[in-house]
This record gives structure tokens, C-alpha cells and sequence, in this order.
């Protein structure tokens, strides 16, 4: 193996080293590292026939563009000594791109096992790869993200959540967080899809409860990067999801129903359940659109000089100001409506939470701390605004 | 594209060949997309003047035919929220115009997508804004390839036009939602190409009251000279009928022909039966240009007021809200009563 070019990428403060490395050798390091990168989506499935083409050529010497690996390492260790990197040091390798090409080297190299002049070519030949060198895990997915055009791209939610994936590690009281690429869903009291978190933190930082997409992500990247330096991004996610959680337990406690639903179970999804919005009050609230609203409210009535903070929010007080059954009535009845009349529907639900929370923990709203009050003004100042 | 059981996402290829991943929502039902050939079937932009409500939307059938596609908002295209991703049909057809879409931007084919899809991120880019998508079945549509020229009358009347480019029209009839009731499609027989144009695309996007009216006029002549190669047919069959004609007979043919050749007189035979609203627009145009009209028809006023919008402008120039009430409403009574069905 050796090195063939070295090149400086101020982007992401790395030095992208070129080397060629015989399929034995890379092979080796990648049965290592294929599995171990958070970042990587799963395997793409391909037809058959496409494998099998890929398969072919590959034994009959055809060459593929670079696979990209990152070397955490600082710059100048692989210059220093390249194959002791490359065979002693794969804990500091992650394979950014090249996944389904490295699988396919090792079926190869199991397919042709019985061939042992044909597997003997295959394993000396050499392909080539290459490593960024000292860099960090945001430059690893600002890489990823940017770099992955022309390939199967990854959709916006596992985007945010590999963004994002140290957040999960973020010790709440109480509070689990669920991935979906876990398979698990969020149903207990306190257990939250991540990616809802995720997009309801972001709408207090960016004071909107506009869902995140991809353009969002990549300009979150440089704040992320901000946050990080100054070790403040996860105490702020803290303090949002438990004041969150907060609120949900004090909606949870004021049991709040649909009436005729006494023996509904908040886990199944039954004909008469999925019609309406919501049949409890936790059922009402747990949606992406509510954290959201609650987000960019807290955030903008911080903006406005309320003095108001994720950690002093009076939820304790919080009344229902009416029969706990005519107000999940109302407000069943109250997104019906928004829904009929929204050009886009999530937006101006998103819209009718922010202006709900907004009038919910505003001192001056008139409704401070009445969820009743604070249904009719949302829904009012809403159709207002325009949906 | 093969068939499949399962989408869990679609891509699109913007112009700069950048590939944004849009997830297909969980909720959105997919019950029977393995039984859906995509080849089978076509997408068009329908316009409306109004904003579309992302909830609503409408089936298409055909007499003959039963359910030929889906009228559905451009909005709701993937969106977690849409109440009807439960709707199997529903969403069946929402998934073949979302995958038909996706699937033509890697063809460099922009035209169904959203105006600003260079710089798409995310579905609310891609799909086009305020529209709706016609998607319909071919195999199930007699001479589907013409489509917009057979139905765009039928939609015309309904609020709705074909858009290629994405104009949003002006001036419409019948600006209520849609509630998922079906619209019955019906092929517009036998109308020249510029009587289409005129009705569904020149009236809806012009925005000038006095040169919509021009527009409904050509309509109006369209349908006075229909009215009068009729009325020669006639006599032509009346004098073949018979090998020698008396004085008498030559003097009533040679009348009813006058008679044909004149402009008050078809008009009258054309816009019968009279319509109250757009009467009493005429009206009050006339009440305001101290024009006597009490004995005058219907067709009478609106000839009335073409005359002097034709020939002495000035007079009409100041009074363009009524012209514009009048426009919309003569618009909607030939539409919706005197198109050819």
C-alpha cells in the first residue's frame, strides 16, 4: 500500500490522503470497521442481477471510484507509517462511503473460496481509497451529508437523527428517547420519539415550528458545531425535554378523555381512535406538532422580553378551565377545523400549537395557564394569521 | 418502473443532479401498490382559483367507465398530516403521482414539480404549490392522450383548469372545496381548438374585464355562426325537399334566410334560455350608461352592451368592476349551458 496524493480540506480542517491498497489488505480492515459507524445507513438491497454484474466485473479487473474512510487520528500519522495504521490502528477508521462495495468484496472473497488461483488475483488487486485524516465527527457526517449525491440518499429523519445522536446519550430524568431505527415506538408516559425531540429543541433555538429538512440540517451543522464548543447544547436539550416532560405528566394527571372511550387503550390504534386527533390529553399533545409549537412559544416569548425560561415554567398551575370531556371535545372539533380549511395541514397545526403554548405561558395572554382560554384564542389568532 | 410491496421512500433528482430522500409517511396507506402498474397511468396540473385546502379532493369517474383517477391537492402529496392517507385508494393514487413525479426528474422532466424544485429539500418543494394533481388511470380513459382537450370544458365549469405551466388562473366558476364527491367527467364534443383555448385558458387568466368579455364575445360568435350553418342546413334540406317551390315558398325560404343572416336574431336563438344573473349585471351596465332596456331580452342587453364596448368604448371605460361582474357571470352561463356535452 502506498500513498499517492495528499490534499488539504479547509472545510472540515482535514487532510485527504490518497492511497492504492491491495483488496487483501483493505478487506481486512474493513470486516473491522463496516459495522461500526452510527452514521451509516443500512445495507441498500439491490437486484441480483445488478450484484452479480458488480461481482463479475470486479474479478475481471474493473476499477471503482474511491472508497472515502475517516482516520480520526491527527493529520501526518498515516505519512508517518501507513501500513501500521492501516493493520494495527482500525479503532481511528470509519468508512464514510463504500459500504455496499465493501460487503461485495467480502461475498466475493467468500464466493471464490473454492478457487483459490481466481480469489489469489482477486486479493492482489488494488483499489483505491481515500482516508481523511484528523478529522472530527462533525466533519465526518458534514461529509456525509455533502458528499452523498449520486448514491441512495438518506432521508431527512435519519439525517437528524445521526445529527443529533449524542443528544440520545443526554442523561433526563425519567425521560427515554426512541429512535426509529431502534424499531421501537415512543408509547410510555415519558418516552419520546427522538426526532420530534429533536425538531421541538430546534424550533426553541430557532424560535419556528417549521419541521426541519434537509437545507436546515446542513446549515445546523455550523451551530451544532458552535454549541458543542461551548458544551451548552446538551444542558439547553435537557432543560427543554424535562420542562416537556413536565408538561405532559401534569396532562397526564388531569385526565383528560374523549367520552364513550373509558375502556380506550392509549396504544391501539382502533377505527374509532385514529378519526379524531387526539382521545386523551396525552394522546392530543404527544405528536410532532405540539413539542414543536412548544418549542418556537417558549423560545419567542423569551425573544419578547417575558421573563420566562425552560426551567420556570408555571406548569404546576396549569388548569383545564373546563370539563376535562368538553375540552378534548373542542379541541378534536377545533383541529377538524384547521385541518378542512389549511392549505397544509401540519404547518398550520404546527402554527395553532406555537399560538397555543404562546397564549398557555404568556402572563398578559388573557388565558395564562388555562388550557380552555388558551384553545379558543389559539385557534382564533391562527385563522388570524392565516392557514 | 416494476412493481413493488413495500415504498419506504422515493427520490428526487434535482436539476444540479443532487438526490433528496422524501419518506413515505407510515400512515399513508399502501394496501395496494403492489398492484398498481405505474405505466398505467398519467398526472397532470389542475389549477383553481382559490387556495386548494390540503384535505380535499375529489374522484373521477366516467359514465362508462366507473373511477378513472384522483383529484388530489399538490399539498398533500407525502404529508404525515393528509386525513386520507388512510383511504387506500386514496393514497394509492397519491403514491403513483408522487413516484411519477420523483421518477421524471431523473429524466431532467420538471413539469409536475414545484416551480422553485432546483433548490427542493423537501417534499413541500418538489410537489407543486396550490395545485392539484390529476392522476388517472389510462387503460380505463377512451383517447386518454388527449385528456385536457376532451375534459378541460368539464373542469372549466367546475373551477378548475389543465396548467401546464403552472399559471394560476384569474376568473373561474364554482370556487367551493371539494368534499371527496366525484366529479363525473364528460368529453366536450366537436369545439374548435381556439374555442378550448378561449374558455379554459385566455377568459381564466386574463385579467382585464374589458378584453375578458372580448373573449366570451368570440365564444358567443362561435355559437351564432353554429347557429347559423343550422339554420342553412335547414333550409337547404327544406329546398331540396322539393323539385319545383311556389312564389310563396321561394318568399318564406328566401325570408328564414334573412332572417339568418341577421346578428339579433341568432344571438337571441344563442342565449336561450335566459340567464337572471347575468341579466341583471347587464342591467345595471345599462341603467349606468342611461340605456333603455326594459324591452329588451337578454341576448338583447349583452349585444347591447358588445356594441358599445366595440364601438364606443369610452363610454364603458370607467365602469370596470361591472364589466368584470358581468365577464365572470356570462362566463359561467356559457360554460356550464352551452357547451356541447
Amino acid at each position: 500500500m502506498e500513498i499517492k496524493s495528499t490534499l488539504e480540506d479547509s472545510k472540515v480542517s482535514a487532510k485527504s490522503v490518497l492511497i492504492e491498497i491491495k483488496i487483501k489488505d483493505y478487506l481486512q480492515l474493513a470486516k473491522l470497521i463496516y459495522k461500526k459507524n452510527d452514521f451509516q445507513r443500512k445495507r441498500v438491497r439491490s437486484s441480483k442481477s445488478v450484484y452479480s454484474l458488480l461481482k463479475s466485473d470486479i474479478l475481471q479487473g474493473c476499477v471503482f471510484p474511491p472508497i472515502v474512510l475517516a482516520y480520526t487520528k491527527q493529520a501526518g500519522t498515516l505519512e508517518k507509517d501507513l501500513s501500521k495504521a492501516i493493520n494495527e490502528d482500525s479503532a481511528n477508521f470509519v468508512l464514510l462511503d463504500g459500504l455496499q462495495r465493501s460487503i461485495t468484496l467480502m461475498e466475493i472473497e467468500q464466493e471464490t473460496m473454492d478457487s483459490p488461483t481466481i480469489q489469489k488475483a482477486f486479493l492482489e488487486r488494488k483499489i483505491r481509497c481515500e482516508i481523511y485524516e484528523g478529522i472530527n465527527k462533525i466533519g465526518i457526517l458534514y461529509r456525509m451529508l455533502t458528499l452523498n449525491t449520486g448514491q441512495t440518499a438518506m432521508s431527512v429523519r435519519h439525517q437528524i437523527e445521526i445529527m443529533y445522536l449524542d443528544f440520545l446519550d443526554t442523561p433526563i430524568d425519567g425521560v427515554t428517547l426512541v429512535r426509529e431505527v431502534d424499531g421501537a415506538r415512543a408509547r410510555n408516559p415519558s418516552s419520546y420519539n427522538f426526532k420530534d425531540a429533536i425538531e421541538g429543541f430546534n424550533s426553541y433555538l430557532e424560535r419556528s415550528e417549521s419541521p426541519l429538512d434537509r437545507g436546515d440540517i446542513l446549515d445546523n451543522i455550523s451551530s451544532l458545531e458552535n454549541l458543542a464548543k461551548e458544551n451548552n447544547g446538551k444542558d439547553i436539550f435537557r432543560d427543554f425535554i424535562s420542562a416537556w416532560n413536565k408538561f405532559m405528566l401534569k396532562i397526564s394527571d388531569l385526565d383528560i378523555k374523549y367520552p364513550a372511550l373509558d375502556n380506550f387503550d392509549e396504544d391501539n390504534d382502533s377505527p374509532n381512535a385514529s378519526r379524531i386527533w387526539g382521545a386523551t390529553g396525552t394522546q392530543a399533545f404527544k405528536k410532532a406538532q405540539a413539542i414543536s409549537g412548544f418549542g418556537a412559544a417558549i423560545g419567542l416569548l423569551r425573544d419578547e422580553g417575558d421573563k420566562i425560561s425552560l426551567d420556570s415554567l408555571d406548569i404546576d398551575h396549569i388548569i383545564i378551565g373546563c370539563e376535562p370531556e368538553d375540552f378534548i371535545i373542542h379541541f378534536n372539533e377545533l383541529i377538524e377545523l384547521i385541518n378542512e380549511k389549511a392549505k397544509r395541514i401540519g404547518n398550520a397545526q404546527r402554527l395553532f400549537f406555537r399560538q397555543f403554548f404562546k397564549m398557555l405561558f404568556w402572563n398578559h395572554s388573557g388565558c395564562h395557564l388555562n388550557l380552555k382560554k388558551a384553545l379558543d384564542e389559539a385557534y382564533t389568532s391562527t385563522v388570524r394569521i392565516g392557514i | 418502473m416494476s412493481r413493488i410491496k413495500k415504498l419506504k421512500r422515493l427520490c428526487f433528482s434535482r436539476p444540479d443532479k443532487t438526490t433528496i430522500a422524501l419518506d413515505i409517511p407510515e400512515n399513508l396507506s399502501q394496501q395496494l401498490i403492489n398492484l398498481i402498474n405505474f405505466a398505467d397511468y398519467s398526472v397532470h396540473i389542475i389549477k383553481a382559483n382559490r387556495t386548494i385546502a390540503e384535505s380535499e379532493y375529489s374522484i373521477i369517474e366516467l359514465e362508462s367507465a366507473g373511477t378513472v383517477g384522483y383529484l388530489i391537492p399538490s399539498e398533500s402529496i407525502l404529508s404525515e398530516e393528509n386525513p386520507n392517507n388512510k383511504n387506500i385508494h386514496y393514497a394509492a393514487y397519491s403514491l403513483i403521482a408522487a413516484a411519477i413525479i420523483c421518477e421524471n426528474s431523473f429524466k431532467g422532466n420538471y413539469s409536475l414539480a414545484h416551480k422553485d424544485h432546483a433548490n427542493a429539500s423537501s417534499a413541500p418543494m418538489v410537489f407543486a404549490e396550490n395545485s392539484f394533481y390529476l392522476v388517472t388511470w389510462n387503460i380505463k380513459i377512451p383517447d386518454h392522450t388527449n385528456l385536457p382537450k376532451n375534459y378541460a370544458i368539464y373542469f372549466a365549469s367546475k373551477g378548475l383548469t389543465f396548467s401546464p405551466d403552472q399559471t394560476q388562473p384569474l376568473a373561474l366558476t364554482a370556487p367551493q372545496q371539494l368534499k371527496g364527491s366525484p366529479l363525473r367527467i364528460k368529453k366536450t364534443k366537436d369545439l374548435p381548438d381556439y374555442i378550448v383555448t378561449i374558455l379554459t385558458e385566455l377568459i381564466p387568466c386574463t385579467e382585464n374585464p374589458f378584453l375578458r368579455f372580448f373573449y366570451i364575445y368570440q365564444v358567443i360568435e362561435f355559437l351564432m355562426s353554429d347557429e347559423f350553418n343550422a339554420r342553412v342546413q335547414s333550409l337547404k334540406i327544406k329546398f331540396g325537399a322539393t323539385a319545383t317551390h311556389s312564389v310563396t315558398d321561394l318568399k318564406d325560404i328566401l325570408k328564414d334566410f334573412q332572417k339568418a343572416t341577421k346578428e339579433d336574431s341568432r344571438i337571441n336563438s344563442v342565449l336561450c334560455p335566459a340567464c337572471p344573473t347575468t341579466g341583471i349585471s347587464a342591467e345595471k351596465i345599462l341603467t349606468t350608461l342611461n340605456i333603455q332596456h326594459t324591452e329588451m331580452t337578454f341576448a338583447d342587453k349583452i349585444y347591447k352592451i358588445r356594441n358599445t364596448l366595440f364601438h364606443d368604448y369610452q363610454r364603458v371605460h370607467p365602469y370596470m368592476e361591472s364589466m368584470s361582474t358581468l365577464s365572470d357571470n356570462l362566463f359561467t352561463y356559457l360554460i356550464e349551458k352551452k357547451m356541447p356535452y
